[in-house]
């Protein structure tokens, strides 16, 4: 019962949402519902969307504590997982440092919140992005090498793709006459980018698009119902 | 002889990747330290977002939509900072809002910058700050109907009612421009989605370098502009240099940070002509036994 009740709700509010972007705009009948279906839901969805992250805490901490209890490998990191979780969350709800009630911004730059993150996250987040260029670059060195065909294109084309990115890109090769100036690295690197990139992106986008279409109408038809639980 | 040719170029073919670690640190370092930096130039990618923001009658509004975190910041903020910019000295109201929790603090931390430099700029007038809105595309899908109906108040709990850079706007259409800066999902793809395609509304967008090539298909029918990695960002800030706006050159972040990813892909060419040299060597050496 509770899987049909989910699956009604499910069919009802997808074929309403499709059906708005094809009727015409109108406030009465199928069209005027539709219209209204396209116009509230997103805001229900944005409510229902904040207990995700109810959920997704509850889950995450639920694992980390189940983790340290049974000390399974590594569960010393558990502890600054959970522990980190508490004081941010103490922090960020009593807005300690920060303007106080409802009002104020809760990520205004002088809470302790707006402390942590930059003085903690931001560091974090941008040290582990940028050890990328580090690993990235002894990769390029290990790939691109004349080996095959396959390497050999991967290699001609990320000398391009890389030289066509430095900032003088264009002064290069500017002694060429105008009629061969589709050879300066830039517009070499910009062609690659506009032409074969995108038209194997879009080769990828569209198929991809059918594969949800096909998916998302075996779920509004109850072809398939493991999204619910339980047996299919 | 030739044993010894072998031994050299196997040695180059198998640099330990330490050193390529090691040269990168000190090269960037160095780059870093001497604060070398390259003009560029403004790429046919970036020059339609520009040019629709001068053709744009001062006084309508833009959209910044910041997608990002601490982590891909110092690539997309300076292409903030200088949309920024060219907003303000060309006349135009912004409001900025964020589909990404970590966004809020990132408009905090951009509009303390950008409008310490014009202590005249008034909040609630010339600029308006929505903060993080949960929710992702649903969230572009409500402001397309009505942005009073999502938005109650700004990011400092004021009703938006009571600003009046908020009077003449009722949803997405208000705006000249929408511009997202992305760094992932949600991000430019939602806006392209559910807004841009929805609406007919000139759309346009950042990403980080390794992104580009997903937003690429976009462009020129569904996004304006693109800027593409951080030097996206200071080819539009070269845009803005050349203009008839008299700019600090110091404010521009992207085109000084190009110095040092300039000096890391030439480390990178170097290396990959070294170990190609080394590879084709190898070949010809043992063809030759």
């Amino acid at each position: 019962m509770k899987r049909n009740l989910a699956q009604v709700v499910l069919s009802v509010v997808a074929l309403l949402i499709v059906l708005s972007a094809f009727l015409p705009d109108a406030d009465g009948g199928l069209a005027g519902i539709a219209k209204s279906a396209d116009s509230y839901f997103p805001i229900w969805f944005s409510i229902i969307a904040v207990f995700a992250f109810v959920l997704g805490a509850s889950s995450l901490i639920g694992s980390h504590v189940r983790k340290i209890k049974d000390r399974e490998n590594d569960w010393q990191y558990s502890i600054v997982t959970v522990s980190s979780f508490a004081i941010v969350l103490i922090v960020g709800l009593a807005k300690l440092g920060g303007a106080p009630g409802l009002e104020g911004d809760v990520s205004d730059p002088a809470s302790f919140l707006g402390r942590i993150f930059s003085s903690v996250l931001s560091p974090l987040h941008a040290t582990l992005f940028s050890l990328l260029a580090f690993y990235m670059a002894s990769a390029a060195f290990r790939s691109f090498r004349i080996r095959s065909l396959e390497t050999t294109v991967l290699l001609v084309s990320a000398s391009i793709i890389i030289v066509g990115r430095l900032p003088f890109a264009s002064k290069l090769f500017s002694f060429l006459p105008e009629t061969l100036h589709w050879l300066r690295p830039d517009k070499l690197s910009l062609w690659m980018l506009l032409v074969p990139n995108t038209a194997g992106q879009r080769a990828v986008l569209i198929t991809v698009s059918l594969g949800v279409i096909a998916v998302a109408l075996k779920y509004i038809l109850g072809m398939s119902r493991d999204m619910f639980g339980g047996q299919k | 002889m030739r044993n010894r040719f072998i031994s050299i170029f196997t040695t180059v073919d198998n640099i330990d990747r330490r050193l390529i670690y090691l040269m990168l640190a000190i090269t960037i370092s160095i780059s870093l330290f001497a604060d070398v930096s390259f003009r560029d130039e403004p790429s046919e990618l970036v020059i339609p977002i520009f040019n629709h923001i001068e053709n744009l009658e001062p006084g309508i509004p833009i959209l910044i939509s910041m997608e990002y975190s601490p982590t891909s910041e110092p690539e997309l903020a300076p292409m903030a900072k200088a949309v920024t910019h060219h907003a303000f000295l060309a006349g135009h109201p912004i409001c900025y809002m964020s589909l990404w929790p970590e966004g809020g603090m990132m408009i905090n931390r951009l509009t303390d910058q950008v409008f310490a430099d014009y202590p005249d700029a008034k909040y609630g007038e010339q600029w308006a700050n929505l903060g993080f809105k949960v929710g992702g595309e649903m969230v572009i899908n409500s402001m397309r109907d009505s942005l009073h109906h999502i938005y109650a108040t700004d990011a400092f709990g004021t009703s938006i009612d009571k600003i009046p850079l908020f009077n003449d706007i009722n949803n997405l259409s208000d705006f000249g421009l929408l511009l997202s800066f992305s760094g992932g999902s949600p991000g430019l793809k939602e806006w392209i989605l559910y807004a841009g395609d929805e609406l007919d509304i000139p759309l346009a967008g950042g990403c980080k370098g390794v992104g580009a090539p997903q937003f690429l298909p976009y462009f020129p029918g569904q996004i304006i502009g693109l800027f593409n990695g951080l030097k996206g960002a200071s080819e539009y800030e070269a845009a803005l240099l050349n203009s008839r706006y008299s700019i600090d050159a110091d404010l521009l972040e992207a085109t000084n940070r190009m110095g040092p990813q300039t000096v890391a892909h030439m480390v990178i060419m170097v290396f990959l002509v070294l170990g190609n040299i080394s590879t084709l060597a190898l070949f010809i050496l043992r063809r030759l036994r």
